[in-house]
């Protein structure tokens, strides 16, 4: 068993897998990419919300689906019901801090268990039609790269690129937006416009992750990478470039763990691995972590320094 | 994407006739039903340093915002240098109220001095080392160029001010818009704040600022815009910095003591 | 009469339940809506699981006692570790909740696949939209059966629990009504009145705890995620006043439990399907619902009120 999860680790073990495995590490690298920013925006939890709010456009999506070719799975088609569900919960969160007294927490819980409610009353409805290809849904909660097959890997990898494409030539611009909107405002940058274009990546990544991840830990995977890399550095540009990096990397070991071990929930193992990371990175981080809680211990609190 | 990247911040050049740096017509705001400013008029001079004073809850932080327009004005017109204020952003530089960043953020005082450069960087172009270069030169017209790597949360208070008066600085802006710099600083900050306004004052720039202290008002500044809901008295402060228009804004509970009562008398 | 016994035997237990567990999770929900902690029940709901296969894993066994605890023990180790990633990472509430709550969400996972307990006892899809259907009375056959005492011996042992466990919330509530008042409006003002904040906060995450535990056990997640906000939040719509808010949210609570469950069995008959809906999802998708009535028609704070009013303001100025 060992061998062959290393083969697969090290893209050994046939295109197929390498394919898949390459797919979730380019998808781990983009959740981290924009996990960074929407942490910085303080507006991670709406991660939760997009992800629960997906499900009732891909159970849509199938429907419409199989009305139409008479086959429920087909990747694209499902993706976009879970982007255009997906938007229409950002919005009524956003909706729901602007125009009623709700912060914007409640907004969150409201759309998650609303939508999620609705997704889990129209699966059941599929679950008792008389057609096949209802077994996949499942993977749409819990993920399963092992499902995937070699066009849907290529379909992620390359939309994850494109986003961290994206996010990269924009660096500057959302990084003035999550420290400081009031001020880019008062100069002029359209900042409603550069947060819901954050927002869309968000939504991208979370579309491209539901298969992979599934839609209850997804959260996880844009929440944990920024976390650990906030821990190794007080600057925003290797802050990005790890969180992408950890993302990626606790991508590639899940996914690699996950196929070989097809009974191993893949977004499970995944998060694990990211949350390891997570603890290594608290323990060790020199910016954040244990070494700077102590060192600021041990040292006297610097009186303010009057000249 | 592309009504996104049609706004390009960009130096306009500027007629030599043209209005006043900060022209306010009847400008009204109110926060739900309650109306916060009323029907303000102000003409601000042309290099010039100006003290927005009054009361707590007269008005002041929110006439810099209404004026910013990031406060919706009831109704009322701003214009800068002759235009919609809207359109002149880029030769406005705004120094908000210390308390409105997250302070834990990943960015170091050159990183934050930057960000004022970002403008004329534009759209998707990456930041250079000749801006960083450029930064760390305003980061020394405030005193702080041996702060450059630090991370801002680890500043004092006065460290952050004196920061961000760098980032306004860098923007190269006509009008600054600063609200209540002097807040909460030490000795030394306060000294680079009052020189860098007297550097801008003497490069031609106009400065508005929030100013709690009427003590040193009259000696920092030399044009007066007293608030209290509405205009209480505005003009040159050697005029209009008296005992009865004080006693107007503040009610009659307020006390002068030394040099600036004696002014005021 | 067959068609009472079935309403007896199915139908109404199951309503019970739902209306039980609304009502245990809206409770303490309204807390947690006003302390901008909201999510709370969606971590709990989540963290229970490796409590739970825990549970199973020592033994051996699904007894409820022993996952109850396991649960219980698990809600609160994540109420620990939230806390203390906040004071030692210096992370934000937000952050240290998705955190913890996935990470152990996803052991719970990955060892229930591993244990083996996932194909033969236990499984993460009736965690996710519980068995509300599957609550079964075997006692009363008619509507005189409900009189006679032997028919309660066969009550379901989760509808017990909730009982006492709503019991529980209402008198907890009731009893320290002013402390969680006074620590959620004002933090400063109980410190100086010598309540501590950080005690009430810890003792309302344990209610929350308990809540989530024993409706999750019956519900599933949904209904506990649904539960803690919906309501409290369709009656912060409508109040102003915090009694009234409880009692609204209860109202609410139990429609949205009530309604829910016959809208799932009888929605697709009247709609001519034979198959009926999964009822946890119809029991948030009700709470959801109402909540979004009050959102857009709250007599004050409704969008659609406050739009006409503005509009009103506006011509009148």
């Amino acid at each position: 068993m060992d061998l062959g999860w290393l083969d697969v680790l090290l893209l050994r073990a046939g295109y197929n897998s390498a394919v898949v495995v390459l797919g979730a590490a380019l998808l781990g690298g983009a959740a981290g990419t924009i996990g960074a920013f929407v942490l910085l925006r303080k507006r991670i939890l709406i991660s939760d919300a997009i992800s629960h709010a997906t499900l009732p456009g891909v159970a849509l999506a199938f429907l419409l689906c199989l009305a139409w070719t008479g086959e429920g799975r087909r990747l694209e088609w499902l993706l976009v019901g879970a982007g255009v569900s997906g938007a229409l919960g950002v919005l009524l969160v956003q909706g729901i801090k602007d125009h009623t007294r709700l912060p914007e927490d409640s907004a969150i819980a409201t759309v998650l268990s609303l939508f999620f409610g609705l997704g889990v009353v129209l699966l059941s409805y599929i679950q008792a039609l008389p057609v096949g290809g209802q077994a996949g849904m499942g993977s749409f909660l819990l993920g399963a790269a092992a499902t995937l097959n070699r066009d849907e890997a290529e379909l992620i990898g390359f939309a994850a690129l494109a986003v961290v494409g994206l996010a990269l030539l924009l660096a500057k611009e959302f990084g003035l937006l999550c420290f400081d909107a009031g001020y880019a405002a008062s100069r002029g940058w359209p900042v409603k416009r550069l947060d819901l274009l954050l927002l869309a990546l968000l939504l991208t990544v979370v579309c491209i992750g539901l298969k992979t991840v599934g839609l209850i830990l997804v959260v996880a995977l844009v929440t944990m990478p920024p976390v650990a890399a906030r821990f190794w550095t007080h600057r925003l540009g290797w802050m990005v470039a790890l969180s992408g990096a950890i993302g990626a990397l606790a991508a590639w070991v899940g996914a690699a763990a996950s196929s070989v071990l097809p009974r191993l929930p893949t977004g499970g193992v995944i998060v694990l691995a990211a949350a390891s990371l997570l603890i290594v990175s608290l323990i060790l981080g020199p910016a954040r972590g244990l070494p700077a809680r102590l060192r600021r211990r041990a040292l006297p609190c610097p009186a303010p320094k009057i000249s | 994407m592309v009504t996104l990247l049609k706004f390009r911040p960009r130096q306009r050049a500027i007629p030599a006739d043209a209005d006043s740096p900060l022209a306010v017509r009847g400008l009204t705001v109110a926060y739900g039903q309650e109306p916060v400013l009323q029907s303000v008029d102000f003409v601000a001079p042309e290099a010039d340093l100006v003290a927005v004073v009054g009361p707590n809850g007269a008005g002041k932080s929110t006439f810099i915002k209404a004026v910013l327009g990031l406060q919706p004005r009831l109704a009322g017109e701003v214009s800068c240098f002759g235009r919609p204020v809207e359109r002149q952003r880029a030769l406005i530089g705004y120094v908000p109220q210390r308390s409105s960043v997250d302070w834990d953020f990943p960015a170091s005082a050159l990183d934050v001095v930057t960000m004022g450069l970002y403008g004329k960087i534009g759209w998707c172009r990456p930041v250079r080392a000749r801006h960083r270069a450029e930064a760390r030169e305003f980061l020394a017209q405030v005193g702080m160029a041996d702060f450059a790597a630090r991370q801002i949360g680890q500043l004092s208070g006065g460290q952050q001010q004196r920061v961000f008066l760098a980032r306004a600085l860098a923007q190269d802006a006509r009008l600054y818009l600063m609200d209540e710099p002097f807040a909460g600083v030490d000795a030394a900050t306060e000294r680079a704040i009052v020189d860098v306004l007297r550097t801008l004052k003497s490069r031609g720039r106009t400065v508005l600022c929030v100013h709690h202290d009427l003590q040193t008002a009259p000696d920092y500044f030399e044009h007066l815009l007293l608030l209290s809901g509405r205009v209480v008295a505005a003009g040159p402060m050697a005029t209009h910095f008296t005992t009865a228009a004080l006693a107007e804004a503040y009610g009659v509970g307020v006390s002068l003591i030394g040099p600036a009562a004696v002014r005021a008398g | 009469m067959p068609g009472t016994e079935d309403f007896l035997m199915i139908d109404l237990p199951a309503i019970l339940v739902a209306v039980l567990a609304a009502l245990a999770c809206a409770l303490p929900g309204n807390f947690l809506v006003l302390r901008r902690q909201a999510l709370m029940g969606d971590a709990m709901s989540h963290v229970v699981l490796p409590g739970i296969v825990a549970a199973y894993a020592l033994t051996g066994d699904i007894a409820p006692l022993p996952m109850v605890l396991g649960a219980l023990v698990a809600a609160l180790v994540a109420v620990a570790l939230i806390g203390g990633l906040q004071r030692v990472g210096g992370l934000e509430p937000g952050a240290a909740m998705g955190v913890v709550f996935t990470a152990m969400f996803a052991a719970g996972l990955v060892w229930l696949e591993q244990s083996g307990a996932g194909n033969a006892h236990l499984d993460v899809e009736h965690a996710l939209y519980g068995n509300l259907e599957g609550t079964l009375w075997l006692g009363p056959a008619s509507w005189g059966d409900l009189l006679r005492a032997e028919s309660y011996r066969t009550l379901p042992t989760n509808l017990i629990t909730l009982a006492g466990v709503t019991l529980a919330m209402l008198l907890l509530l009731g009893l320290f009504f002013k402390e969680l008042a006074v620590t959620t409006f004002d933090p400063g003002l109980a410190t100086g009145l010598g309540i501590s904040e950080r005690r009430v906060g810890l003792g309302l995450m344990a209610m929350v705890a308990v809540a989530a535990v024993a409706a999750f056990e019956a519900v599933g997640s949904i209904i506990v995620i649904a539960m803690f906000v919906c309501p409290p939040a369709t009656a912060r719509m409508l109040t102003d006043r915090l009694a009234t808010q409880i009692w609204l949210s209860a109202l609410f609570a139990a429609l949205a439990g009530a309604g829910g469950y016959w809208l799932a069995a009888h929605l697709p008959l009247l709609l001519g399907s034979p198959n009926s809906l999964n009822a946890a999802g119809m029991v948030a998708v009700a709470a959801g619902a109402m909540q979004c009535l009050a959102m857009l028609l709250a007599p004050r704070y409704g969008v659609v009120v406050r739009a006409w009013r503005n509009g009103q303001g506006v011509t009148a100025s």
